[in-house]
């Protein structure tokens, strides 16, 4: 018991400790000199992909195995690039309306689908990524059809008095530290959510259905919950990349790229929190690290997914927990949400 | 009555070789109860060794297309050996080894042919008339080689020991391992066999349609939408979904083009799937 | 003594099969009564159809002058009903603690953003919620496996903990299926002060048991064959009742 409490004192303060040095860490990474815009602009899809595959987790923690995420980033991203093309409006905007969107769409589906058992739900939701697509590509004129959209505006210039102004379409560094900021907003808010109550009943009713619903728990209200949140969330990071890049195609929604993102969330393991996040930036890695050997590169990216595969059925995550306990602690133990607050209430 | 008859014959053409992957896909998930992704990609790798075979070796195509599917079926029954046997059908492990089978036979493929579209020669060449009407010779000789193989499996699962086995399986796997069935066997054979079933699909396929190395993709949808809309466990009824997808696929893009009719295929599967989830034929869940 | 639960002409088919026939019984506030009967009886069923598992063929279940058949499972449970089940479903990847905290769902509504935002009043509520739960660990007796892993738990220990949740949502009639199925003599002790501690806190129990220690604690029996009532009453009344006799052993015993 004591020892436990120990840990967690000093866990708690290690933890911030590393956790701010990363972010001055991060925060500083465009200065440092290590590749210039090719890195930034590689620096700037790990985020996304970040955002995308933490909120795919969610939506896996909650027993819903979701096969068709991409199409949500795509519902997102089509709708802040139609809004802000054809209207006019700010793509500061737009970006929030495209997560909306998502959400919105997330939970009228969510009716229908939450019902769906296990590989029913992910088949239908891979359907729908399909449906989505050709939804777009049959688009014509308003969509852009099978070539998509292109020249969709930028971030724009924001003016702060007395400072200068910060112009997106210069560099690519505002960009990075907006999707750097946008990160980190998406994993407190999804780890905060995974940590309170809600959490809890995600995990309930993915273990047992029966037993959650004998303790009041209705299983339809939050599996809609799980999937609305990551859908905002994967709405949200659909929305930014086209403003960036400036630049939509509907094969980017297919199901292709949501098989993509389940492979970076499984390949960094579902069970802890930092799994997409260690999942993403090593399968990213991979490919550049063997730049020369880019033809090469999905065979490196397959094998080491076959060591994954059958001898860390945890992914990636769980082999640093395993390995390394008393550094990557610090990361935080993810889904589960009452032992540290069980372990505060120990000390009475 | 000329473009009648031969959407008529595509659309038979069509579903009979969406019915050949769809039941290879659906022998798989009865027989060991995963969902093989990398169905589509195995009947692309079927459609490009055939065209190897042919075009290097100078085969002629009915040997290609048999010795295509005889190399696919043993890449099957290595898959279960090695592969799938060890991951005891968690839905998470199998759904990755499939996707890495996908990048492996992808990028493969990508690198030895590269992106050039290539062309199977035809196992019958030009055309004949029947009752007045021109028919390529090749979409007969298609539905022909299909029926005949779509009932010749059909008699091997009904009949036949190993048939008998795979039922047993498909039902309780366990049970059937304590009536003495080797249950690791038997699935290597569904795999090795709904892979030789979906090459000699790729191949027969590959003369009536360009190749390209992600034709994989949309069969393996297609393959999909009619076990969705047959039902799981429903082998008899994948017949009648395929002609149904097959001839939505056959006859609706004359009016509203390619993409319209795929939404309207998937937006059907997205209905049953929601309205009555066991499908048309299939038994509850 | 007030009526708590009524049932009434409670009939349920599962295809041709009447699992539940034109059954009547009343639970009155306070009482434990025990829900006998052989196996396929129908016991469970009738559990489930109070719980909203299943939905009722014909027939009414009332409970506090509401009608609650065919309502769904975690509405029934928020008016006020827990149950364990035969089987010892729990949740395996949390530990004994996590498994009843879980179960305070239903405590003061704790809301989305209450929890995102982790408010003081959220942690205070959450703090209150644990030592809760440590209270119903005591009164079941697990506290000293509290962080156990569900699935490590053994049989014994893991039926109390399908009590010990059950309880969590302070539930005002509590249904317990089987609740000392397959545990050995010691836990049997356990289960029994619990389950006397439960009653004495005021909380209505029906029982289904085949063990007759436990039928000795009940007030009244009802008995089932075959989805119907056969017979009810004190222990003594049910014991040599001749219907019951013949359900359990047979024809030839029962003379």
């Amino acid at each position: 018991m004591s020892e436990k409490q120990g840990k967690m004192g000093v866990k708690t303060s290690k933890r911030y400790v590393a956790y701010a040095i990363l972010i001055a860490f991060l925060l500083l990474l465009p200065w440092l000199s290590l590749g210039g815009a090719y890195f930034i602009h590689v620096c700037i899809l790990i985020f996304t992909y970040v955002i995308a595959t933490s909120s795919l987790r969610t939506i896996f923690v909650s027993g819903q195995a979701s096969i068709g995420h991409a199409a949500f980033m795509g519902i997102g991203a089509y709708t802040s690039a139609l809004l802000s093309t054809k209207l006019g409006w700010t793509p500061w905007v737009t970006i929030l309306l495209g997560a909306i969107t998502a959400m919105v769409v997330a939970v009228l589906s969510g009716y229908l689908f939450s019902r769906l058992r296990a590989i029913y739900f992910s088949m239908v939701t891979a359907f729908f990524g399909v449906a989505f697509e050709a939804l777009m590509r049959s688009g014509g004129e308003f969509t852009g059809g099978k070539a998509g959209m292109v020249a969709l505006p930028g971030m724009g210039v924001i003016d702060l008095p007395g400072l200068g102004e910060i112009n997106f379409a210069t560099s690519k560094i505002p960009y990075y530290y907006l999707l750097l900021f946008l990160t980190l907003f998406t994993l407190i808010v999804l780890y905060r959510i995974e940590r309170s109550r809600s959490g809890m009943n995600w995990m309930a009713i993915a273990q047992s259905p029966l037993v959650a619903s004998s303790i009041g728990i209705s299983e339809t209200k939050f599996r809609i919950l799980a999937f609305a949140v990551g859908c905002f969330f994967g709405g949200l990071a659909g929305s930014v990349y086209p403003h960036y890049s400036s630049v939509l195609s509907p094969g980017s929604f297919s199901l292709m790229p949501s098989i993509n993102l389940v492979i970076f969330l499984l390949f960094g393991g579902t069970r802890f929190f930092a799994g997409p996040v260690i999942g993403v930036i090593v399968l990213m890695a991979i490919p550049e690290v063997f730049r020369s050997l880019k033809q090469y590169a999905p065979y490196i990216v397959g094998g080491i997914m076959l060591l994954v595969t059958f001898w860390m059925p945890q992914g990636l995550a769980g082999l640093f927990e395993s390995a390394k306990p008393w550094i990557f602690k610090m990361f935080g133990k993810g889904a589960n949400p009452v032992r540290k607050e069980f372990s505060n209430g120990m000390r009475k | 009555m000329e473009i009648f008859t031969q959407t008529v014959v595509n659309g038979i053409v069509l579903s009979s070789i969406y019915i050949l992957v769809a039941l290879g896909f659906a022998l798989i998930f009865s027989v060991m109860q995963i969902l093989n992704f990398a169905h589509g990609t195995i009947y692309m790798a079927g459609a490009y060794v055939c065209y190897y075979l042919a075009s290097s070796f100078g085969l002629p195509p009915w040997a290609a297309i048999l010795i295509s599917a005889v190399v696919l079926a043993l890449f099957g029954v290595f898959l279960e050996r090695f592969g799938f046997r060890y991951l005891e059908n968690d839905f998470n492990r199998t759904l990755m080894f499939s996707l890495v089978i996908i990048v492996f036979l992808q990028t493969t493929a990508d690198i030895t042919v590269g992106p050039y579209v290539k062309r199977v020669p035809s196992v019958l060449h030009g055309v004949t008339t029947v009752a007045g009407i021109t028919l390529s010779k090749e979409r007969l000789i298609t539905c022909v080689i299909t029926v005949c193989l779509l009932l010749a499996v059909t008699f091997l699962i009904r009949k036949t020991a190993l048939g008998r086995q795979m039922l047993a399986v498909a039902q309780d796997g366990d049970a059937a391992s304590l009536q003495g069935i080797n249950v690791h066997r038997v699935a290597a054979f569904a795999l090795g066999l709904s892979s030789a079933l979906a090459a000699v699909a790729g191949g027969l396929m590959g003369s009536i349609i360009m190749l390209n190395t992600y034709m994989g993709d949309a069969m393996l949808l297609r393959a999909i939408t009619l076990v969705i809309i047959a039902g799981i466990g429903s082998l008899g009824g994948l017949f009648v979904s395929g002609l149904i997808v097959g001839f939505v696929d056959a006859v609706l893009p004359i009016f509203i083009g390619g993409s319209g009719s795929a939404v309207v295929a998937f937006s059907f599967a997205i209905l049953i799937l929601v309205i009555r989830p066991q499908g048309l034929f299939g038994h509850e869940i | 003594m007030s009526v708590l639960l009524e049932i009434k002409e409670l009939t349920k088919y599962f295809g041709g099969l009447a699992a539940v026939n034109n059954l009547d019984m009343t639970i009155h506030e306070g009482e434990i009564v025990g829900l006998m009967g052989p196996n396929g009886a129908g016991k469970t069923t009738v559990f489930n159809l109070i719980t909203g598992i299943h939905r009722p063929s014909k027939g009414h279940v009332i409970f506090q002058d509401r009608e609650i058949g065919g309502k769904k499972p975690h509405l029934v449970a928020a008016y006020g009903i827990g149950r364990t089940f035969q089987f010892a479903y729990l949740f395996p990847d949390f530990t004994v603690l996590e498994n009843v905290v879980a179960s305070f769902h239903l405590d003061p509504k704790c809301g989305f953003w209450e929890g995102l935002l982790n408010t003081r009043a959220y942690q205070r509520k959450e703090e209150r919620i644990l030592d809760e739960a440590m209270e119903i660990l005591r009164l079941v007796g697990l506290e000293r496996e509290k962080d156990i892993l569900g699935k490590n738990l053994p049989h014994g220990p893991q039926k109390l903990l399908t009590m010990a949740r059950a309880l969590a949502i302070r539930p005002k009639l509590l249904l317990l299926d089987e609740p000392i199925g397959g545990m050995h003599f010691d836990e049997v002790n356990r289960a029994i002060s619990a389950i006397e501690r439960i009653r004495s806190q005021g909380t209505t129990i029906v029982l289904v048991e085949h063990n007759m220690r436990l039928m000795r604690l009940c007030e009244r029996i009802v008995v089932m064959d075959f989805g119907e009532k056969i017979a009810e009453g004190t222990y003594e009344d049910v014991k040599n009742h001749e219907q019951v006799m013949r359900a359990y052993f047979g024809h030839e015993y029962a003379a």
